[in-house]
C-alpha cells in the first residue's frame, strides 16, 4: 500500500451535520411536505399482470364529493398524441393501452383527503381484457410466449430480429476464443444459477408533492436520488420546459438506485395543474414493491477453464436478465462486470435482456453485478476445490491489476483487487479456525465501476470567517459530511466551520444523480476545485490589502503568508478581516468527472452455520474488505460496507418477489418480503484497503456499490462447505436448503 | 478501436477494428467511413453521444481533438452509472 | 367506509350490549396489533372500534389458591412475562408471550387477541392448547366456557357468536413433575409469522424416566392449531427416550395437513412439525425434571 499523505481532516470521524435533525425527527422527508390547501392524491394500479385496457370510466370517481381531479395516461399526451404513442418513460408511469405488470398505474385521483381519494379510486371502472402473463425470464425467451410489446424486435449481433419477441437484445461480448481455449483447459467447472427479482428495500417509500402556478411555474418536492435528472424526466413527460420546473429535494430515506426514476412526481404535477392546488402523493409499501423498480431476476449458465497450475484461461457464459415490463440493459451491464476481478484471456458472454410481466427494473447498488458474481465466484470456488488450492490464493494468482484488460477490453488503471485479497488472507477472520459441525467458510470477490459524472458546488465566505457549501447532490450516505471535510482539508479550516446544504435545482449548477458511488468522488472534486478557486480569489484580495503582488503570497496548512513571512493570517482571519470588508465572495466548482473512476473492488469472508433440521442459515461472522482509495470519513465508509453486506445477506438468504401464477406478488410487504433484521446480521467487520485513486486529488474511490457484489456467492460458498451441497438458486431460504439437502424425502 | 458489444451489429460483429487518424475525432471519422452504420451513433454535432464515452488506453478523454499516438487503443464504451 | 366511532365501555355487560346492538359492524379490540392493521389495509370493514382495555375484568390476571392462572383476555403479553411468579410456573406461556412481535408489540398485544384473531399460525395458540386452557365467553345469554382446542374453527374463524366477547383464559395448575415448552420456526430470527410452531406439556413419573401424560399441539400446519391426540398417546406410558420422542414426532407429521404458500411448502411444514415437536418435547422434559 502506498503511503497516505498526512491529512488534517480527511480520515477523521466528525459528527454529520444532518445528524441531530434526523435523530430528533425534525428532518423533512418526502412525505413531510405540507402546503396550505394541499390535496391528497392516490394512484389506482392494475390488479392484472398483463391486460389490454379497453377503456377507463372515471365519471363515478369524479362525481364523488371531495374529489377534485382524476387523471389517466391521456393526460400525459401532447396535443394530437394518443396513448399508444406514449414513450416507455411515460407509459410506465401510467398505462395507456396495456397494463404490463400488476401494480402498473392506470389512473390517479386528487381529493381533499386521502380516504376520499382511495374511495374514489375504487369507483374508477377500468375495462380490462386479461392476457396470460409471462413471469420467468427463460420462458419469456421461448417462441410462443405471451408477447409484451408487439412492435418490439430483438437487437442481435447480426441485426434486428424478424418477429415480435420478448428478447430486447442479445449482446455478445467476446475476447479471444473461449471455446477453443476451454477445450484445452486441464480443469473445467460449470454452473447453472438462477436468482429472483429483489427490491432495494429502502425504508422511506416514494413521496412527491407538486404545485403548478397559472403562469406555468412548477415546483416539485420529492425524495429523489437526483433532483436535476428528476427535473429532466418531468420535463420530458410533462412536455414542459426545464426552466419552468424547480425540483426541491427533501431528505431521502435510502434509494440504492431505486429513487433515480420518477414515479409520482409527474402525476402530482398533472393533478396540481388540473386542480390549481398543491397535490401530495405517497406510496405505501405494497406500491413500492409493485410499482417501482426492483432489480432483475436472472438465469445464468457459466463455464470456467483453468490450467492445472491454476491459471484461468477461459470463461464462457450465457446470462439472461429480466428487464421487467419495458426494455432495459441489465444483461448488457452484466457483460461489462462479470469477469472484472480476473485477468482471463478468452471470454465469451452471450447476454439476453428480456421483458417479462413484472415491474420495470431499475438499478440497485452495483446493478447486474451481484447475480453475475453469484455464478462466477462459485465457479472460482469450484475450481479451487478441483485444483486443491486455497480459494484466496487462486484469486490472487488470477487477479486483475493495473494494465490488465478489463471486461470491456480496456486496460485497468491503478486498482486494488489483489490488495483486497491479500488483506483478506492476512485478516484475523481468515486466520481463525472455524470449528464445529454444520459450519462453513466462504469467500468471494466483487467489482463495480464507480463513475464520476457531473457535479457543481458553490462556496460562500461568511462574515465570521466560516464558509457555506451549497451542493446539489442529494445526501444519502453522509455526503454533506464527506464533502464538507474535503473542503475543510482544501482551504485549511476546521470541519465545523464548513456549513453544507443541499439545495434545489434553481440554486446551484448541474448535478447528476447520487448513484454510481460518485458523490464523495466527483462532487468532492468539485469541492476541491471550488476550494482552490476560493484561495485564489482570497489571495488576489489579500494582495491588494497587503499591497504585495499576488504571487508573493503563498497558502499552506490554512495560513496565507508573504514569502518573507512578514505578513501572515489564517484562513479565518483573512476571511473575517479582509474578505469581510469587501464585496461578498462566492465561488463555484464544477466538474465532469466522466465515467471512469478506476474501479472498486471488494472481497468478503463469511462463516455460516446451517441447521440441518430446519435448513436455516445463521451468519456467524462476516468480514468485508474493500479498496476505498482514501476513506474520507472512515465510519461512513465502514457503514457503506456494512450496509452493502447486510443487503447482500438478505438477498442471499430470504428476499424474493414471490409470484402466484397470475403474476401477483403475494409478499408485497416487509412481513413476507424478508429483509434481514438486526438479529440476522452479526457485527460486520470491515477492512479498509486504501489504494489511492490517481483520478482524485485525495485519492478517493466510490465505496457504495462494490460491497453488495460478493455476499451472494460468499454465502453460497460457505453453505457448500457447511453442507456439501452447492446452492445455485436464490434465495437460500430454509425451504430451499431442506429441499436441496434431501431432508424432505 | 474497441467497439462496445451493443454496437457490434454495426461492425459485422467485430469487437476490434483498425482505424487511423491523428486525433480522436479523426479516428472516429475513419471508423464511421468504414462502418457507415455508426454514423451519428458515436458522435453527433454536439460531441460524444451521451450513452457512450471514449477512452484512449485506460484514460477517459473529454476532448475529441486530443492527439492519438500510433498504435494506441481507442475504446468506445457504454455509459453506465449504477445505483 | 372509514371507522365511524370508538367506544370504550367499562364493563363486560356494556361491551356485550354494544356488540349485540351493532352486530358485525362493531368489533372488539385489545392491543389492536392485528385489528388496526387489518382495518388500515382495508382487509376488514369496521364501523365501531370497541376498546376492551377499560374493562377491569379483561385487564387483570391472578394465580388462584389452587395454582391455576386466570388471565383477562386483554392483558398485554409483556405484563405476563415481567411477572416472575407467572414466568416460574408457566414457562411455556412465556415462550409464546415473549416472541409475539417485539417489545412494542408485546406491550400491547394480548393472548385474547391472538386467540380471537384465530390465525392458524398464532404463536400463543398451541401453548394455550397444550396447557389445557379454558376460554370464558360472555354473551347476551350469560357466560359459557369452551376448551381452547375447540375455540378456533378455521383461518380467522372461531366459535364466538354475534354479540359475544372473550373474557378470560384459565390455565389449570401444572401437574407435579410436569414441564411445558413452545417453539416456532421462522426464516429470520425475529419479526415473522411461524412457518410451523408447536407446544408440548408433558408429565413424567416421579423418577423422570417415563412419560405419564402429554398434550402436544402444532400450529401453522392445518387450518387451525391442532391438539394432536396421537402424539400424546405415543408418549403416555413410554420411557423418555429418543425412540419414544421420534414416534411422537412421526405422529405429529402424520397429523399435519399443511398447505404450500409463500411462507413454506407443505412438505417443509410437515417436516418442521416433526422437528419442532421433537424439540419442544425435549425442552419440556428438561423443565419437568428441573421442576
Ligand atoms: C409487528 C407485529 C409483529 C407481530 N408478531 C407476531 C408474532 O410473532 N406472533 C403472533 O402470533 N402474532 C404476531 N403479531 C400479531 C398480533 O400482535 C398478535 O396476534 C396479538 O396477540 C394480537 O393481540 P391484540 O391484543 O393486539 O389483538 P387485537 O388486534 O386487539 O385483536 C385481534 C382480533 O381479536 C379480536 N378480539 C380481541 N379481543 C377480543 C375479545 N376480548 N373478545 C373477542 N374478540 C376479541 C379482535 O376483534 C380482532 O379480530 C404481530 C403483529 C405485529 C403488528
Amino acid at each position: 500500500m502506498t503511503d497516505k499523505p498526512n491529512y488534517r481532516v480527511i480520515g477523521t470521524r466528525p459528527v454529520r451535520p444532518d445528524g441531530i435533525d434526523k435523530v430528533t425527527g425534525r428532518a423533512q422527508y418526502g412525505a413531510d411536505t405540507r402546503l396550505p390547501g394541499m390535496l391528497r392524491g392516490y394512484v389506482l394500479r392494475s390488479p392484472h399482470a398483463h391486460a389490454k385496457i379497453r377503456g377507463i370510466d372515471t365519471s363515478k370517481a369524479e362525481a364523488l364529493p371531495g374529489v377534485k381531479a382524476v387523471m389517466t395516461a391521456a393526460d400525459f399526451c401532447a396535443p394530437g398524441q394518443t396513448v399508444d404513442q406514449l414513450p416507455d418513460l411515460s407509459a410506465n408511469l401510467m398505462a395507456g393501452t396495456k397494463a404490463l405488470y400488476r401494480g402498473h398505474a392506470v389512473a390517479a385521483v386528487a381529493a381533499i383527503t386521502d380516504e376520499i381519494a382511495r374511495d374514489a379510486a375504487a369507483l374508477i371502472e377500468v375495462n380490462y381484457e386479461v392476457l396470460p402473463p409471462v413471469l420467468d425470464v427463460r420462458e419469456a425467451m421461448l417462441p410462443g410466449a405471451p408477447i409484451l410489446h408487439e412492435a418490439m424486435r430483438s437487437r442481435t449481433p447480426t441485426g434486428p430480429g424478424e418477429n415480435p419477441s420478448n428478447i430486447v437484445a442479445h449482446t455478445l461480448s467476446a475476447f479471444g476464443d473461449a471455446d477453443a481455449a476451454l477445450a484445452e483447459c486441464d480443469v473445467v467447472v460449470d454452473i447453472v444459477t438462477s436468482t429472483k427479482m429483489v427490491h432495494q428495500g429502502y425504508i422511506e417509500p416514494q413521496a412527491a408533492t407538486a404545485t403548478w402556478n397559472p403562469d406555468g411555474q412548477v415546483v416539485i418536492w420529492t425524495c429523489t436520488q437526483g433532483s436535476f435528472p428528476a427535473r429532466q424526466n418531468c420535463s420530458q413527460i410533462l412536455g414542459h420546459p426545464i426552466s419552468k420546473i424547480k425540483v426541491i429535494p427533501t431528505e431521502i430515506g435510502g434509494g440504492f438506485g431505486g429513487k433515480i426514476a420518477v414515479y409520482l412526481e409527474p402525476v402530482a404535477a398533472v393533478l396540481a395543474r388540473k386542480t390549481g392546488k398543491p397535490v401530495k402523493l405517497t406510496m405505501d409499501r405494497s406500491d413500492v414493491f409493485e410499482g417501482t423498480g426492483p432489480t432483475p431476476g436472472t438465469s445464468i449458465r457459466a463455464t470456467l477453464g483453468a490450467t492445472k497450475d491454476g491459471k484461468f484461461k477461459a470463461l464462457k457464459a450465457d446470462m439472461a436478465y429480466e428487464n421487467g415490463a419495458y426494455p432495459g440493459a441489465a444483461a448488457t451491464y452484466a457483460t461489462m462486470v462479470a469477469a472484472a476481478c480476473y485477468d482471463i484471456e478468452h471470454v465469451k458472454i452471450d447476454a439476453f435482456d428480456v421483458v417479462v410481466n413484472k415491474p420495470r427494473t431499475q438499478d440497485y447498488r452495483a446493478p447486474s453485478s451481484p447475480a453475475a458474481a453469484f455464478a462466477i465466484e462459485q465457479l472460482v470456488d469450484k475450481a479451487a476445490e478441483k485444483l486443491g488450492m486455497d480459494p484466496l490464493k487462486l484469486r490472487l494468482a488470477n487477479s486483475s491489476h493495473e494494465g490488465s484488460r478489463g471486461p470491456m477490453g480496456m486496460p485497468f488503471s491503478r486498482i486494488g483487487h489483489a490488495e483486497c485479497v491479500e488483506a483478506a488472507l492476512d485478516s484475523p477472520h481468515y486466520n481463525a479456525p472455524l470449528e464445529g459441525p454444520n459450519r462453513g467458510r466462504g469467500v468471494a470477490s466483487g467489482f463495480w465501476f464507480n463513475v464520476g459524472l457531473r457535479s457543481s458546488v458553490n462556496v460562500t465566505v461568511q462574515p465570521d470567517g466560516t464558509v457555506s457549501l451549497v451542493e446539489g447532490s442529494t445526501d444519502i450516505g453522509g455526503t454533506r459530511a464527506s464533502l464538507a471535510m474535503q473542503l475543510a482539508e482544501t482551504i485549511g479550516v476546521e470541519y465545523e466551520d464548513v456549513k453544507p446544504a443541499v439545495v434545489d435545482t434553481d440554486a446551484v449548477g448541474y448535478n447528476d444523480v447520487t448513484a454510481g458511488s460518485r458523490v464523495t468522488f466527483a462532487s468532492g472534486m468539485a469541492v476541491v476545485e471550488a476550494g482552490r478557486n476560493l484561495i485564489k480569489e482570497m489571495t488576489a484580495r489579500l494582495a491588494t490589502a497587503w499591497n504585495v503582488p499576488a504571487d508573493a503570497i503563498s497558502f499552506s496548512n490554512g495560513v496565507f503568508s508573504t514569502a518573507d513571512g512578514s505578513k501572515t493570517g489564517t484562513f479565518k482571519q483573512i476571511a473575517e478581516n479582509v474578505v469581510g470588508r469587501g464585496p461578498g465572495l462566492t465561488v463555484s466548482g464544477s466538474v465532469n468527472a466522466g465515467f471512469l473512476q478506476g474501479g472498486g473492488f471488494a472481497h468478503h469472508i463469511v462463516d455460516v452455520e446451517v441447521d440441518p433440521d430446519t435448513g436455516k442459515v445463521q451468519i456467524l461472522r462476516y468480514t468485508a474488505v474493500q479498496d476505498v482509495g482514501t476513506a474520507v470519513h472512515p465510519s461512513y465508509v465502514e457503514g457503506q460496507l456494512q450496509g452493502g453486506a447486510a443487503q447482500g445477506i438478505g438477498w442471499a438468504l430470504n428476499e424474493e418477489y414471490y409470484y402466484d401464477e397470475t403474476g401477483r406478488m403475494v409478499n408485497a410487504g416487509y412481513l413476507d418480503y424478508r429483509i434481514p433484521t438486526t438479529l440476522d446480521v452479526p457485527m460486520i467487520d470491515t477492512i479498509l484497503v486504501e489504494v489511492p485513486n490517481p483520478l482524485h486529488p485525495y485519492g478517493v474511490r466510490g465505496a457504495g456499490e462494490p460491497p453488495i457484489v460478493p455476499p451472494l456467492a460468499a454465502i453460497a460458498n460457505a453453505v457448500y462447505r457447511a453442507t456439501g451441497q452447492r446452492q445455485t438458486q436464490l434465495p437460500m431460504s430454509p425451504r430451499r436448503i431442506l429441499e436441496t439437502t434431501g431432508k424432505l424425502g | 478501436m474497441f467497439i462496445p458489444a451493443m454496437m457490434r451489429s454495426m461492425t459485422g460483429g467485430a469487437a476490434q477494428v483498425p482505424a487511423s487518424g491523428a486525433t480522436v475525432r479523426a479516428v472516429i471519422e475513419d471508423l464511421v467511413r468504414q462502418h457507415p452504420g455508426l454514423a451519428g451513433r458515436v458522435v453527433d454535432e454536439n460531441g460524444v453521444r451521451p450513452e457512450l464515452f471514449i477512452a484512449v488506453g485506460s484514460e477517459e478523454i473529454f476532448n475529441l481533438d486530443q492527439a492519438v499516438a500510433e498504435g494506441a487503443e481507442v475504446h468506445l464504451l457504454a455509459a453506465i452509472a449504477g445505483g | 367506509m372509514a371507522v365511524k366511532d370508538y367506544i370504550a365501555p367499562s364493563s363486560v355487560d356494556d361491551a356485550v350490549a354494544v356488540l349485540s346492538e351493532h352486530g358485525a359492524d362493531a368489533r372488539p379490540f385489545a392491543g389492536g396489533t392485528d385489528l388496526i392493521i387489518q382495518v388500515r389495509e382495508r382487509r376488514r370493514q369496521v364501523g365501531i372500534m370497541l376498546d376492551v382495555k377499560k374493562i377491569p375484568e379483561l385487564m387483570e390476571y391472578s394465580i388462584g389458591a389452587d395454582g391455576s392462572l386466570r388471565v383477562g383476555a386483554a392483558v398485554a403479553c409483556a405484563r405476563l412475562y415481567n411477572d416472575a411468579e407467572v414466568a416460574r410456573r408457566f414457562p411455556a406461556l412465556i415462550d409464546s408471550a415473549s416472541l409475539i412481535g417485539g417489545i412494542q408489540i408485546q406491550s400491547r398485544a394480548s393472548l385474547g387477541g391472538n386467540l380471537c384473531n384465530s390465525s392458524p399460525a398464532g404463536d400463543s395458540i398451541p401453548t394455550l392448547i397444550a396447557l389445557g386452557a379454558t376460554c370464558e365467553i360472555a354473551g347476551r345469554g350469560g357466560r359459557r366456557t369452551v376448551p381452547v382446542e375447540s375455540f378456533c374453527t378455521g383461518p380467522g374463524a372461531n366459535v364466538l357468536q354475534p354479540g359475544e366477547l372473550l373474557v378470560s383464559l384459565t390455565f389449570p395448575a401444572p401437574a407435579a413433575n410436569s414441564g411445558a415448552a413452545f417453539e416456532r420456526f421462522i426464516p429470520r430470527n425475529e419479526m415473522d409469522i411461524a412457518v410451523a410452531n408447536a407446544a408440548a406439556n408433558v408429565t413424567l413419573s416421579a423418577d423422570g424416566a417415563t412419560f405419564t401424560a402429554a398434550r402436544i399441539a402444532i400450529g401453522a400446519v392445518a387450518p387451525t392449531a391442532l391438539l394432536v391426540a396421537e402424539t400424546g398417546a405415543a408418549l403416555a406410558g413410554k420411557p423418555v427416550s429418543a425412540d419414544t420422542i421420534a414416534a411422537a414426532a412421526a405422529a405429529a407429521r402424520a397429523a399435519a395437513r399443511p398447505i404450500t404458500d409463500m411462507r413454506g411448502s407443505a412438505d417443509q411444514r410437515r417436516h418442521l412439525a416433526g422437528v419442532l415437536v421433537t424439540r419442544v418435547i425435549e425442552k419440556a422434559v428438561e423443565r419437568a425434571r428441573k421442576a
